[in-house]
């Protein structure tokens, strides 16, 4: 068998580890290995898993995401959702679908301390959700709302996908978090025309809320400076170059350490708590980064992704064709798979590919804007029915709206997401304006 | 005895997740002394990237008997969710004994690794630490995982030994 056929093979062996339901990060592993055994035998692969691991744990870019993921914990810890859900409220409240609107802001507000969209869509879901049912909020739009704010957590930066893809191509963590402020503020605001589009079609949805004065408005912006403290010297520190990615996330989380101590929260099992919730998803990230340097070493070897990307590049077909295609294999993808695994496995196949197709752009360019878009449609992969993680998790937390009635609120912000990315491919500078 | 054992099995994967957490704040706290120290006397914490590095190891060695104990890591759930309980829990079963043997050969590597470094003396850039010192707590916690696994392995067994007792 040619290296290049295993190559080819271990694909839908991968996928059926998978379907068995073996964890993604070990049926990479082990597809991986096997497959480096196919090739070189034992004695190189037992050479490799000596140190290998070790080295790749120990990779100092790498050390961003335990210290991101604690960040975001005691981002949690500290009630700053709360804070954050009561100030846009008191802002956003009078107008028709005010608190959706303000459930969105929080979430974006939310997403500028916290890498992840699973925990930006629990911590303000405990917040968010029993206040829009209270008011008699549809559970559509409650749900639905929720569910794609999440999503905003990784799609404003800090974000842990692109921590990630910034190592796989060898970019520069700071540009790519640069690249994705613009989308994702226009998925913010996205978002909000979203919302007034869905009142606008079904009044009774989102009632309206009497106007806050202007004293409370006020009064309700002096619980959230932290927040914006905390985004700014964290961002602001990578984008200027005071410190390194990590050092940046370092402060980070000393900083709403601090933060959930003054507020006292912070006490021995909340701390506990904190870890354990940072060690899970941690323990989970690391396999999967393990499983896919086996898997990427193996595929390496069988010159796949090389040959992949001349091939593609020999049919000629225009640029932005290709481009759109793989967008889309995205999409389905994420109907099945969780976003990280999905860069992890397909970045190297992708990656040669993108870089010889002609956009008009830099290569480092072409990197970047490849990269917040697959961002965002790796993100819809969220929210896309059937197995959309972060509908689930608002889905259980809202006892008593069907899982049909999620999935149907969440569809116009779909269709936003659809927008934003349309808006990305024909606008690149939208990315690499303040890069 | 079997109880007692797992009990103790699942307070280490416990523990050790909380030191490796504990670890992780110490080195983030470095980290900052260290940006201060940079700024204002312009004497960063020497070597402090390394320590970064091998704590960073460290952490998340401590942290995967845990992912592991509390069935952590992601699963594809989109085609098993329809089959009959009995077949997923089997393949359950299944997943548990591959982790368990990936994780026995990570571990059996890994000392080998350790012993490796010892041998060759090899010893970090500015601080001159021996290499193999960061492989101590790394073995030990492959050990935990590989017994977490073997937990895990049992359980899996027995909740589909009670399913076929229905």
């Amino acid at each position: 068998m040619t290296p290049l056929l295993l190559g080819l093979l271990s694909f839908p062996i991968l996928f059926l580890c998978m379907l068995i339901r073996i964890p993604i990060g070990l049926a990479m592993l082990l597809t991986g290995g096997a497959g480096y055994i196919f090739l070189n035998g034992w004695t190189p692969l037992l050479a490799f898993l000596q140190t290998g691991p070790y080295y790749s744990f120990s990779n100092y870019s790498l050390s961003v995401i335990p210290m991101f993921l604690l960040m975001g914990q005691f981002a949690t810890q500290s009630g700053m959702s709360r804070s954050l859900f009561d100030a846009a409220q008191t802002w956003l409240g009078h107008h028709r679908g005010g608190v959706a609107m303000a459930a969105i802001t929080a979430c974006a507000g939310f997403g500028s301390i916290c890498g992840s969209s699973l925990a930006t869509a629990a911590s303000m879901g405990q917040v968010a959700l029993p206040e829009m049912r209270k008011q008699q909020y549809s559970g559509a739009l409650a749900t639905g709302t929720l569910a794609a704010g999440g999503t905003l957590g990784i799609l404003i930066p800090p974000s842990i996908i692109l921590v990630i893809y910034a190592i796989l191509t060898e970019q520069n963590v700071a540009s790519l978090f640069a690249a994705a402020l613009i989308p994702g503020l226009l998925a913010f605001i996205g978002y909000l025309l979203t919302i007034w589009c869905f009142v606008s079609l079904n009044p009774t949805a989102g009632p309206v809320n009497p106007k806050a004065s202007k004293q409370q408005c006020l009064r309700a912006l002096k619980d959230v400076w932290p927040v914006i403290f905390i985004f700014t010297v964290v961002i602001g520190g990578i984008y200027s170059g005071w410190f390194t990615p990590t050092e940046g996330a370092a402060v980070g989380m000393v900083c709403t350490a601090l933060l959930a101590l003054v507020r006292k929260r912070l006490n021995t099992s909340s701390l506990i708590d904190a870890i354990k919730g940072t060690a899970s998803a941690s323990g989970m990230i690391f396999l999967i980064l393990l499983g896919a340097e086996m898997f990427n070493i193996f595929l390496a070897l069988t010159q796949l992704p090389t040959v992949t990307a001349d091939f593609i590049a020999s049919l000629h077909y225009p640029p932005i064709i290709v481009l759109i295609i793989i967008l889309l294999l995205y999409l389905v993808l994420g109907c099945m798979m969780d976003s990280l695994s999905m860069i992890l496995l397909t970045i190297p196949v992708f990656f040669p590919v993108i870089s010889q197709l002609d956009f008009g752009l830099t290569p480092d360019q072409t990197i970047i804007w490849f990269g917040i878009l697959a961002l965002t449609v790796v993100e819809m992969g969220l929210i896309t029915p059937p197995v959309g993680m972060n509908v689930y998790i608002i889905n259980s937390m809202a006892g008593d709206v069907p899982m049909s009635e999620t999935f149907s609120g969440v569809l116009p912000f779909l269709l936003s997401d659809l927008l934003r990315v349309g808006l990305l491919i024909s606008f690149p500078t939208l990315c690499l304006w303040l890069v | 005895m079997l109880t007692a054992i797992s009990k103790i099995i699942q307070q280490l994967a416990n523990g050790f997740a909380v030191v490796g957490g504990l670890l992780l704040i110490l080195m983030a706290i470095m980290t900052v002394s260290s940006i201060v120290g940079r700024v204002i006397f312009s004497s960063p914490i020497p070597g402090d990237y390394e320590l970064t590095e091998v704590a960073g190891a460290i952490a998340i060695f401590t942290f995967l008997p845990y992912t592991q104990l509390t069935k952590g890591h992601v699963i594809v759930e989109f085609f098993s969710r329809s089959w009959p309980p009995r077949l997923t829990l089997a393949l359950d079963v299944l997943a548990n004994i591959i982790f368990t043997f990936i994780a026995t050969l990570l571990c059996w590597r890994a000392w080998l690794g350790g012993i490796g470094f010892f041998d060759d003396g090899d010893a970090s850039m500015i601080l001159q630490l021996p290499l193999w010192w960061g492989f101590i707590p790394v073995v030990v916690c492959l050990t935990i995982l590989v017994l977490t696994c073997l937990l895990t392995t049992a359980q899996s067994c027995q909740s589909l030994y009670r399913l076929k007792q229905k």
